[in-house]
């Protein structure tokens, strides 16, 4: 189960907090869509090879 | 089988990124399915939502889209895609993968 | 069928992600809706959708005890939260 999340802006504790247990023993990747540039090619690269995408607020 | 993105857009600040991420999904060969809800439906009344006719399915949350006083008609959009949230749980099933913005 | 989970903790989003947990659950997905932090202050509208989500067996949670007390929804901590999330296919913030 490899995570990919998708942080819309500066992550706080709370979704540091439920991110982390959704990472607990799968693989993760993070990408800060809040930072530019954002290099959306790399984007859908890394959303077709995790298995699932949470867009964190 | 084509994968397929689906992008659900419930802010009202996420049209660069649906557009840009619309563009590099193609790129990819991707089909990809829009749902506009919430505050998202008023990216349907900036000029550049013109973009995505024809290059995504689109639909949006007609209840939403009344509540925000929009009117009149949408680029890209028929009568059938003023849809229900039922058209965005479809969207859930169906797509390969799932982005909300 | 997908395993939803429906998170909001922008207060002026709660009913929005509600119909969009309707909406879920009535496409067959096993819904689960997740309102953080904040009471809700339910009109008619957020009532009844409220009804229709348990009548259609969604389940709704909460870390902010006054929605427990007062609403019904079922406690979970914030860490409960996250191992509820570990076990869903679409996590959906609000």
């Amino acid at each position: 189960m490899k995570i990919l999340h998708v942080f819309r802006h500066p992550p706080d504790a709370e979704t540091r907090q439920l991110a982390a247990s959704l990472c607990r023993e799968r693989e993760a990747t993070e990408f800060n869509l809040y930072q530019g540039p954002v290099d959306y090619d790399r984007l859908l690269d890394l959303i077709t090879t995790h298995d699932q995408v949470i867009s964190w607020w | 089988m084509v994968e397929t993105l689906g992008i659900m857009v419930s802010t009202r600040d996420s049209l660069e990124h649906l557009l840009r991420a619309v563009a590099a999904a193609e790129k990819r060969g991707l089909k990809v399915e829009v749902f506009l809800s919430g505050e998202g439906v008023l990216l349907s009344q900036d000029p550049r939502f013109a973009l995505l006719a024809g290059r995504a399915r689109l639909g949006l949350c007609e209840v939403s889209f009344r509540a925000l006083g929009l009117a009149g008609e949408v680029p890209g959009m028929g009568f059938k895609d003023f849809a229900t949230q039922a058209r965005h749980a479809a969207m859930v099933e169906d797509c390969s993968h799932y982005l909300a913005l | 069928m997908k395993k939803v989970a429906v998170v909001v903790r922008d207060p002026q989003r709660q009913y929005e992600a509600l119909r969009t947990s309707l909406g879920c659950l009535l496409e067959d997905h096993q819904v689960s809706y997740l309102v953080l932090d904040e009471e809700i202050h339910p009109d008619e509208a957020f009532t009844d959708n409220l009804g229709f989500l348990d009548e259609m067996e969604g389940r709704r949670y909460s870390n902010q005890p006054a929605n427990v007390a007062k609403h019904g929804f079922t406690s979970l901590s914030l860490a409960e939260m996250g191992e509820l999330l570990r076990q869903q296919d679409i996590i959906i913030p609000f």
